[in-house]
C-alpha cells in the first residue's frame, strides 16, 4: 500500500504492483479523472460499464448469415415420408380486372 | 365502408377440398406466393379466369420415438408423418388430431413468433420437408416466388434477416426466383384499401393488419408502397397461452375451441375458457390500435384523406372481430382519419393471394 501524487509512487513502485491505492485529501480528484478520461479518449469499454449487454461493432455479418443460412438447408441424413403432396386446396374467386390493375400497379414499383 | 357491407368487388370462395393431389392440368399463370406462418403455410396460384387456388398446410408435428408401438401405429393409420433424425413427426391436423386422443405431449412447430423456431433442432429441415410437399416445382423455369416475412417486432428482440436468408435459399434452390415480402403489405394487394380525398379515391393505400398465430403486422401504405410497418409478438398463440394460465384448459383444446365455437358477437360467459378468449382478443384489439398510434405519431406519418383499414388472418376469423376492432378504434388515438375498417373476403388465404400478385407483378415486370 502507497500513497501516490499525480500518478507517481511516493515510495517509487510501479503503478502495476499495487493493490490499493490512498489518495492524499490534498489531491483534486476530479482532475485526475478529467485527465484519465481524456487520456483514454474515446474508449468505448470504460463507459460501458459491466451490463453485459451487447453492443453494435459495425462488423458487417451478412456473409456469415449467408453461409449459415446455406447451411441451414442441407439435407442431413437419409429422411423418410409417407407424403409427397400435402395440404387442402381452398379456390376463391376475385374480379379478375381488379386484380390486373393491381398487378399493373405494382409491376412499375421496386422491389 | 364497415365490416357489414359488402365489398365492390366480387370475391367468393368456391370451393374447399381436402387433401388433393397437384393438378398438373390446371394451368396456372406464373407468379407463386407463400405464405409461411407460424401456424399455416398458405401457397397461393392464380388460374388464367382469375381463380385463386390456395393450398394449406397446418404447420405443425407431433414428435414420435421410433419403437414397435408407433411403427404399428402408423401403419394402421393414415396419419402422414415424416421420419428425421431418428424421430417420427406426425404432420399437420392429424398432429393436433393425436395430441388431443392421447392426451399427453405437445405439437411442435417449426416456426415460432413469425420466424423459424430456434428452440428446435431440426425446425429448418422440418420446415422445408413441408414446404417442398405443399409449394411443389416451378411451373416454368426461374418462376418468380414471393414469401410473406413479419416486420421486426417492436415488442421483441428479433431480427428476421436470417430467417428471410434461409427461406430465400431453400427456394431458390427448389428453382424459383424467390423474394421476400412484407406481410402485412400482402393484406395490401390483396385488399386493396382506398384514401378517399375530395378530388380521388387513391388505391393501394391505407392501413393492413395481418393477426397471425405467432405475429400481428401491420403496414402503412401509399399507392403500393410501404411507408411504415411494424409487427407486434402477442397475437394468437399469445390469446391460447394465457387462456391455458387462466383456465388450466389445454391449448390444444383451447386452440380447437377458438377455431370451431369462438363467435366474439355472442359470448358464452358461462363458459369459462371463451370468456378468456373474449378477454384476451379485447386485450389484443387494444396493444394493436395503441402501437399503430404510437408508430404513426413517433414517425410523424401523414395521410392527405380518410384512410381504409383493412384486417385478414387466421386469428381475425372469428366472427364479430371486425366489430370489435371498431369499436376499439372509436377510443383510439390514431393520427389518421379513418373511413372504415374492411375484413379481407378471404382472410385465411389473404397473405398468401397478396404475395401471388406481387410475384405476379415480378413477372410481368421481367417479360416487358
Amino acid at each position: 500500500m502507497g500513497d501516490y501524487v499525480d500518478g507517481v509512487s511516493r515510495s517509487g513502485g510501479s503503478v502495476h504492483n499495487v493493490h490499493s491505492v490512498n489518495v492524499s485529501k490534498d489531491v483534486d480528484i476530479d482532475a485526475i479523472a478529467a485527465a484519465v478520461a481524456k487520456a483514454i479518449g474515446g474508449m468505448p469499454s470504460f463507459r460501458r460499464g459491466h451490463s453485459g449487454e451487447e453492443l453494435e461493432d459495425g462488423f458487417d455479418n451478412t456473409k456469415s448469415l449467408e453461409n449459415i443460412a446455406e447451411a441451414m438447408i442441407v439435407q442431413r441424413g437419409k429422411n423418410e415420408s409417407n407424403f409427397e403432396d400435402l395440404g387442402s386446396v381452398k379456390k376463391t374467386k376475385k374480379d379478375k380486372k381488379d386484380v390486373d390493375k393491381t398487378i399493373d400497379l405494382l409491376s412499375k414499383l421496386g422491389d | 365502408m364497415t365490416s357489414e357491407e359488402k365489398p365492390d368487388i366480387d370475391v367468393q370462395e368456391v370451393e374447399e377440398v381436402k387433401n388433393v393431389k397437384k393438378d398438373d392440368k390446371t394451368k396456372f399463370k406464373p407468379g407463386v406466393g407463400c405464405d409461411v406462418g407460424t401456424s399455416n403455410i398458405v401457397v397461393a396460384r392464380q388460374t388464367e379466369d382469375g381463380t385463386f387456388v390456395n393450398r394449406f398446410h397446418r404447420d405443425m408435428l407431433y414428435p414420435l420415438d421410433v419403437s414397435d408401438e408407433s411403427a404399428d401405429l402408423l401403419e394402421r393409420s393414415d396419419y402422414l408423418y415424416v421420419k428425421v433424425a431418428g424421430k417420427y413427426y406426425i404432420v399437420g391436423d392429424d398432429a393436433l388430431k393425436l395430441v388431443n386422443a392421447i392426451g399427453k405431449g405437445e405439437v411442435v412447430r417449426p416456426m415460432k413468433d413469425g420466424i423459424l423456431n430456434p428452440t428446435l433442432k431440426q425446425s429448418s429441415e422440418l420446415l422445408f420437408y413441408i414446404i417442398k410437399a405443399v409449394v411443389g416445382d416451378p411451373i416454368i423455369e426461374n418462376e418468380p416466388l414471393r414469401f410473406s416475412c413479419p416486420a421486426n417486432p417492436v415488442d421483441r428482440d428479433l431480427d428476421n434477416l436470417f430467417h428471410k436468408m434461409v427461406l430465400n435459399g431453400f427456394f431458390n434452390k427448389m428453382g424459383y426466383v424467390s423474394k421476400d415480402v412484407n406481410e402485412a403489405m400482402c393484406i395490401c394487394y390483396d385488399c386493396n384499401p382506398k384514401m378517399k380525398s375530395d378530388e380521388e379515391e387513391v388505391p393501394l393505400s391505407g392501413i393492413c393488419c395481418s393477426f397471425g398465430g405467432g405475429m400481428i403486422n401491420v403496414a402503412l401504405s401509399f399507392k403500393g408502397l410501404e411507408l411504415n410497418s411494424f409487427s407486434i409478438t402477442k397475437s394468437g398463440d399469445y390469446i391460447d397461452e394465457r387462456t391455458e394460465l387462466a383456465t388450466g384448459i389445454s391449448k390444444n383444446k383451447i386452440i380447437k375451441i377458438k377455431e370451431r365455437s369462438l363467435n366474439l358477437e355472442d359470448v358464452d360467459v358461462s363458459d369459462r375458457v371463451q370468456s378468456a378468449l373474449s378477454i384476451y382478443y379485447d386485450e389484443m384489439i387494444n396493444r394493436v390500435i395503441h402501437l399503430i398510434s404510437k408508430e404513426f405519431v413517433d414517425k410523424n406519418s401523414d395521410m392527405d384523406g380518410e384512410i381504409e383499414i383493412v384486417v385478414a388472418g387466421g386469428s381475425s376469423m372469428p366472427k364479430g372481430f371486425c366489430d370489435r376492432f371498431e369499436k376499439c378504434l372509436k377510443h383510439s388515438d390514431i393520427p389518421f382519419s379513418i373511413c372504415g375498417v374492411r375484413h379481407s373476403d378471404s382472410p385465411f388465404n389473404s397473405v398468401s393471394q397478396g404475395a401471388c400478385i406481387r410475384a405476379q407483378a415480378d413477372y410481368a415486370k421481367v417479360s416487358k
